[in-house]
């Protein structure tokens, strides 16, 4: 691809940001925070559907970063699988606790423009996320996944449930599930890979 | 024994690898994951597996339509990290001093008998000191772990017409929570008979919540305890009241003053 802005070669790397930011340096945190706090705040909302809710849990989300910068190891992971396990696990979190405390809902329209939360126990999470995936690579390659896989990926990840609830809601052993999350992965993997390239 | 203490001690190759793809998927309940993290630190392999998982499933995040977040959110957090490094002593101008404190039980260790009782009757001396220290250590403990407490929240109260112009205020604290933290800096040092005084308020009515004093640089804190949760006050504001304190806050004297909520 033809680079058509010098920006770039000034701009510093993940990996440069974040070996200062594990050196407590906070102008690197700072940077780190302009370049990912808006895909990041992307996804909470994805999840959470609550954008109120989701700025709030971005800042404990980027706290937390802060907090276990010394655990980001660069031999290990990219620097962004890294912080973006840490904001999903911070959404999936809020996600729970919200479920703990009320039924599963759908917000529909009302008349006046007021969303109205519906109890809808048979909303179907995976196919909701999957309509509103933005990246076509992304999408281009999930459409390429078994239907089942892409069902369980999409249950965890944007839906925020356990192993044992997507069983419940797909109505197959919890052994079945396990097996749809691990080959989907590995698929989904591959998939990326010969897109990219 | 439970399905997951099966599959992972012993370990059984497939079942583990299920389950560390659950895991990067974030699909396992608390006690999954506590199970899972203690293999993952003992076993390269499987952690090797759950960093490719996690590359993999990154992707999905950043293939997400960025959302701006709101410019006091990024204050918030930052004012929240400063706090943190002013509760651990990070800044050199603001910070307590314990580097001298190590420096004199260097200075005991390594003199000569005669001089390290020397040192010792001197150490006595400052016992005062010593616990003083002991206490700041205790206060800088409790203010990290109130900086921990789960959804805490940042309110900047703005300052007033009657505070100096260079006055900025910060009061953290979680809504649940019953203590939060006062921290301050541009406040002008007060005459000894004078105090800053904090203030929580419930629908309008002022509670006194502390004292404090402000170093030459005119940065100063306070660990605030309430009687009932942070959440029931509305606003915060500081005043400057008579030494010891006022029942009631001297309005013409106010110095900042904002929403906490």
């Amino acid at each position: 691809m033809q680079q058509t802005s010098s920006a770039p070669l000034l701009t510093p790397s993940d990996a440069d940001l974040a070996a200062r930011m594990v050196a407590r340096d906070r102008a690197a945190f700072e940077q780190i925070y302009d370049r990912y706090s808006g895909k990041a705040l992307g996804l909470i909302i994805r999840i959470l559907n609550d954008r109120g809710v989701s700025e709030e849990v971005l800042q404990e989300a980027f706290w937390r970063v802060w907090q276990r910068a010394e655990t980001f190891d660069a031999n290990r992971a990219s620097f962004a699988s890294w912080l973006f396990s840490i904001v999903h696990h911070c959404a999936i979190d809020e996600l729970r606790k919200q479920r703990s405390r009320t039924a599963p809902t759908v917000e529909v329209d009302a008349p006046d423009g007021e969303a109205l939360a519906i109890p809808d126990p048979n909303i179907d999470v995976a196919e909701s996320a999957w309509a509103n995936l933005q990246g076509d690579q992304v999408k281009r390659a999930l459409a390429q996944l078994p239907e089942a896989q892409r069902a369980v990926i999409m249950l965890a990840y944007y839906g925020g449930y356990t192993r044992q609830e997507i069983a419940a809601r797909l109505n197959e052993p919890i052994g079945t599930v396990h097996t749809r999350a691990r080959l989907g992965l590995l698929k989904l993997r591959d998939l990326l890979s010969n897109l990219q390239s | 024994m439970s399905e997951l203490t099966q599959a992972v001690n012993p370990p059984e190759g497939d079942a583990l690898e299920d389950l560390i793809a659950l895991y990067a998927l974030d699909a396992l309940d608390a006690d999954d994951r506590a199970r899972i993290e203690r293999r993952l630190t003992a076993d390269p392999q499987a952690r090797r597996l759950l960093d490719q998982h996690l590359e993999t499933i990154a992707v999905l995040a950043v293939s997400e339509a960025p959302v701006q977040p709101i410019a006091r959110a990024k204050e918030r957090l930052f004012a929240r990290i400063d706090a943190e490094a002013f509760s651990r002593g990070d800044s050199s101008a603001r910070a307590p001093s314990p580097s001298l404190w190590d420096r004199i039980r260097r200075v005991i260790l390594a003199a000569s008998p005669v001089l390290a009782v020397a040192a010792l009757v001197l150490a006595i001396g400052l016992g005062a000191w010593g616990i003083s220290l002991q206490q700041q250590l205790a206060r800088a403990q409790q203010e990290v772990a109130l900086l921990q407490a789960p959804g805490l929240r940042v309110a900047s109260l703005p300052r007033a017409e009657t505070g100096p112009a260079s006055a900025q205020a910060s009061f953290l604290s979680a809504p649940q929570a019953t203590n939060g933290l006062l921290t301050v800096s541009g406040l002008t040092p007060l005459a000894a008979d004078q105090t800053y005084q904090f203030w929580l308020l419930k629908d309008g009515q002022p509670m006194p919540a502390g004292t404090f004093s402000v170093d030459a640089a005119g940065n100063g804190k306070l660990i605030v305890q309430a009687n009932e949760p942070i959440g029931t006050f509305q606003q915060a504001g500081i005043t400057v009241e008579p030494a010891g304190g006022s029942a009631a806050p001297t309005l013409t004297a106010l110095v900042s003053i904002g929403s906490i909520e």
